[in-house]
């Protein structure tokens, strides 16, 4: 006999209840006043009589009703078809959290002492396998009767630096057991319960029959200080400011930490500081002066329970920013640039140099060293700088035209009017009815996308009260118009560059864009979004990867045989692939991607995922009822059948309520008769 | 084994006064006379009443008699002086022994039996005064801690009395009662009102010191119906309330003996006042007023015919 809903048999631990409490408590417990006990002849508790059953029978069937209840409850049912492996031999998962924050003094070991545990307690028959997870889980031994395989299997687990996921090891504990055809599977989840790493918890549902043991490696407290984050911030004078954020993810607040910046393996400063519990404190590291190419620097602060985060790699370089080279007519107000030249100069993030010239000192040597072109209200009508500007765009510059009042679009030679990809027309004066307005912005694209939410810019204050009309081309896309539906900025892509085309000015003179509050954020977003500018990987995340390419190639392509260097000093073949090679890189470190044919080496910066750092579990019991799901048990493995057959075959449950009831009649009137049988007395009845 | 007699619940010509229900009023003056009055009016004819209003013979005037007692009347048919004289003035002193200890402070029906105790005796000190007895009072725990002296203008000190007695701790009845019996230097009927929680031959002998001061006695034992059915089940520690001592019981397996010892006490109380002439009632917290008073006026009725 087996039951489809065993947890249910707890309930025959009521029985015990009575018992305890006639045994131990009911005595002190109650205490009644009483006038006098000068009838009362002393009775001990412990005697024969308070720990006889006063009436046996009815204390019987008491238990019996209650059994049989719960046995009805248990839904049994007889396995009439036992098949092959449908006897007491086991299948069983051990799935063993290996993620970074097992790391966390003590866990891991207790981990892996639980998992000897478990293990022990298989018998002859019964197969294991063992898989390890953190962002990813993996099948390290087979399912196998060979328990000292497995046991061996386990030794060889190790630590990751990884984050966790405990559904990526539950699926593929589910698909080992869904696969084997036994009735008895289980699967023994240890681990230190991470909230984040089961965050999306609950889409993995274990087959039918097989149950979820968890086993929790977790303290209840565990103070943990994490350094979270790094930016880099060039300043005008060619040094940096370095911003670093700490996270305490412990409930109690921390005082004096001393937090250390190293370039290039020498300390270069410590700084003290407060971070409250469960708080964050952000702290900087001012004029650092990076030395030339890309070093490896560390913030670290003092260690705790869990020393992988307590350190923070990334490469340190001077990024060099962005130049912008503005273009402006040789006629007309020299100071036509102030604002756009202004509001470039501000920002650290990258910074940006700006460099002004006239647009008929366009030349090679001025495009050299820019990455950014604005041509603001000039001309191109010069076939030979426009050419020049065109080539420069196309391999992969980026160019913003601003079509001011002095740009005569009309007259522009045939490289000047493919940079403006479409046809500028007449200027548009709405001076009469007080100015247009920006009326449609792209908020999906780039530019705008940092507006697109409440309270996060304004261009609607704007008032325009010139533009020039514009009929993009075809391969153009518009992405702000005025309220009229005539295009304020319109981008389009030449070759390998991007082109940027607005159709008013940028000064004071056609609108008064300048003086709003969003003019600078807009500047600083057409410059970034035309440059195609990306702010440098310092470092990256464990279990991330990165293209051979991309990292150690020129233009993109690399050749010869290279080897990738762990941060413990194993050198291991890079296996070049047809298509992109991607490296994984596993441990938080440094790492190396060296060059076998000209000894070239790129380092890579590698942490862990910060996840990892906030230590809060969740409780097991949720990871239970998730994966089991509603109305199924870890005794459901008990059985061998399926599902729909386990309910067919339990309906035997009805004649037990049934019994249940007969006895529970049978009791009530046997007590009705026992306890009218107390003697009255004749004083009260004659009263 | 003699047995004690039981106020009967069913007095024909009464109703029913739930003491649990008088408890609630509060204000002992407004319950005696509830309870009085309607029980007069119940029992309309009955021969127990107005006797102390009631014309018993006329004598010729004396010297030193007061003359408002000359009956004009009489005087006007016979010329002759002839003083009234009624039953109020062969009336008797009526005093109350409330027996107060914290055994007392008992109930399981909803009021206890000191509360009962002194409904009771409001309703005998009421009705005693409205027929002009001298009702007096004398409360006590482990000694003597209240006492009105008798007078026929006692009433509302009596029930005032009353109305401020609280438990108190306990003790022998015999030195209250020696007290009381000495402050009491007219003949007069002593009732006692207590739970007799004591061996009854010193509760003989203590109620033998009134006796023998004259006194007749009519004793009411004031018992709660648990005390006596004893309808506990479970084990459980009971706590004496004169003494906070705690002894572990088994309820059902001592009922019985229990029940045999708690009438054996009341029987052998009984037995030994009837032998001394004493009147015995035990009174149930779950009686009815009016019943008790019926027993008490048929018991006063008794005492002043024989002794007149």
């Amino acid at each position: 006999m087996s039951f489809l809903v065993p947890a249910f048999l707890a309930g025959l631990g009521v029985l015990l209840v009575p018992v305890i409490i006639h045994l131990t408590q009911r005595q002190r417990s109650q205490v009644t006043a009483f006038p006098s006990l000068m009838f009362l002849r002393k009775a001990p508790f412990k005697t024969t009589n308070r720990r006889r059953i006063r009436h046996p029978l009815l204390f019987f069937l008491r238990c019996a009703a209650i059994t049989l209840l719960v046995l009805a409850f248990a839904r049994p049912f007889f396995v009439t078809d036992r098949g092959e492996g449908t006897g007491a031999a086991r299948d069983v998962v051990l799935l063993v959290d290996a993620s970074a924050s097992l790391a966390y003094e003590g866990r891991w070991t207790s981990a892996l002492q639980s998992a000897r545990d478990a293990l022990a307690e298989l018998t002859e028959g019964d197969r294991v396998a063992i898989v390890q997870f953190s962002e990813e889980a993996e099948e390290r031994v087979a399912l196998t009767d060979n328990l000292a395989l497995a046991a061996s299997g386990l030794e060889g687990l190790e630590l990751t630096d990884r984050a966790t996921r405990i559904d990526a090891g539950l699926q593929i504990a589910s698909r080992i057991l869904d696969e084997s055809e036994r009735a008895n599977r289980e699967v023994v989840l240890i681990s230190d319960f991470q909230r984040t790493g089961w965050e999306d918890g609950g889409r993995v549902r274990l087959p039918d029959g097989v149950s979820l043991r968890t086993i929790s490696v977790a303290e209840s407290t565990a103070p943990n200080v994490a350094v979270a984050e790094a930016t880099l911030q060039e300043t005008a004078d060619g040094r940096a400011r370095l911003l670093v954020r700490l996270a305490n993810m412990g409930e109690a607040a921390v005082e004096g930490l001393p937090v250390s910046l190293e370039l290039g393996g020498r300390t270069v400063a410590t700084i003290p500081t407060d971070v409250g519990a469960r708080g964050a404190a952000t702290l900087a590291f001012e004029n650092v002066a990076l030395p030339d190419g890309r070093t490896r620097a560390r913030v670290t602060v003092r260690g705790d329970g869990l020393a992988v985060d307590d350190e923070l790699r990334f490469m340190a370089s001077a990024d060099g920013g962005l130049e912008a080279l503005i273009l402006q007519a040789s006629r007309g107000r020299a100071e036509r640039s102030l604002f756009l030249e202004r509001a470039l100069a501000i920002g650290e993030a990258p910074r940006i140099r700006v460099v002004r010239r006239n647009v008929s000192q366009l030349d090679a040597a001025a495009l050299a060293t820019a990455k950014l072109v604005i041509l603001n209200d000039g001309d191109l009508s010069d076939a030979g700088r426009a050419g020049r500007l065109r080539d420069w765009v196309s391999a992969g510059g980026g160019l913003f035209v601003v079509l001011g009042p002095n740009s005569n679009p009309s007259g522009w030679s045939e490289a000047g009017q493919t940079l403006l990809g479409g046809e500028a027309g007449a200027i548009s004066d709405q001076s009469s009815r007080g100015g247009s307005r920006l009326s449609w912005l792209d908020y999906d694209h780039p530019v705008f996308e940092v507006f697109s939410t409440p309270r996060s810019g304004d261009f609607s204050e704007s008032r325009f009260f010139r533009f020039r009309s514009f009929t993009p081309a075809a391969e153009s896309r518009t992405v702000a118009r005025f309220e009229g539906g005539e295009p304020a900025l319109i981008e389009h892509t030449v070759g390998e560059g991007r082109v940027l085309v607005w159709t008013s000015s940028l000064d004071r003179f056609w609108n008064d864009l300048a003086l709003q509050p969003v003019f600078l954020p807009f500047v600083h977003r057409v410059a970034l979004h035309a440059t195609g500018y990306r702010e440098p990987d310092r470092w990256i995340t464990t279990g991330g990867v990165l293209e051979l390419g991309a990292i150690a190639g020129e233009d993109g392509e690399v050749s010869g045989e290279w080897v990738l260097v762990t941060p413990s000093g194993d050198r291991r073949p890079i296996e070049r692939a047809e298509g992109p090679t991607w490296i994984e890189f596993d441990k938080a470190g440094f790492y190396e991607v060296e060059s076998l044919e000209d000894g070239r080496t790129v380092t890579v910066a590698v942490n862990p995922s910060l996840d990892e750092s906030d230590l809060v579990a969740v409780a097991p019991e949720r990871v239970e009822e998730a994966v089991l799901g509603a109305g199924s048990a870890s005794g459901e493995a008990a059985s061998g059948v399926d599902g729909e057959e386990q309910t067919r075959q339990a309906e035997f449950w009805w004649p037990l309520i049934l019994v249940a009831l007969l006895v529970l009649g049978a009791e009530s009137i046997i007590a009705n008769r026992w306890t009218r049988r107390r003697p009255a007395s004749r004083l009260a009845q004659s009263a | 084994m003699s047995r004690a007699r039981i106020v009967s619940k069913t007095v024909p010509g009464t109703q029913f006064l739930d003491p649990t229900v008088l408890a609630r009023i509060g204000n002992l003056e407004l319950i005696a006379r509830s309870v009085v009055e309607g029980f007069i009016a119940g029992l309309h004819g009955s021969p127990f009443l107005g006797l102390s209003l009631d014309f018993a013979a006329h004598r010729e005037y004396m010297a030193g008699d007061d003359i408002r007692k000359i009956d004009w009347r009489l005087y006007a048919r016979t010329d002759r002086f002839y003083i009234k004289e009624y039953e109020a003035e062969t009336n008797a002193n009526i005093f109350f022994a409330l027996d107060a200890s914290r055994s007392m402070d008992y109930g399981s029906q909803g009021i206890t039996k000191l509360e009962y105790a002194k409904i009771l005796a409001a309703c005998l000190a009421y009705l005693s005064a409205s027929q002009r007895d001298r009702v007096g009072l004398g409360v006590f725990g482990e000694t003597l801690t209240r006492y009105v002296p008798p007078s026929v203008r006692h009433r509302r000190l009596v029930l005032a009395a009353l109305d401020r007695t609280t438990p108190e701790p306990s003790g022998d009845l015999t030195k209250p009662l020696t007290q009381i019996a000495e402050s009491l230097v007219r003949r007069g009927i002593a009732i006692l009102i207590s739970d007799l929680y004591a061996d009854p031959k010193s509760v003989l002998n203590s109620v033998g010191a009134l006796r023998s001061r004259g006194q007749d006695v009519i004793v009411f034992q004031i018992l709660d119906p648990a005390e006596v059915e004893f309808p506990f089940d479970t084990s459980r520690s009971f706590e004496d309330l004169e003494t906070g001592e705690r002894l572990p019981i088994t309820p059902d397996a001592m009922r019985s003996d229990y029940v045999s010892a708690m009438e054996g006490h009341v029987g052998e109380i009984s037995k030994l006042m009837v032998e001394r002439q004493i009147d015995h009632e035990l009174v149930l917290t779950s009686t009815p007023l009016d019943a008790v008073l019926f027993r008490y006026l048929s018991q006063r009725a008794r005492r002043l015919k024989g002794r007149g």
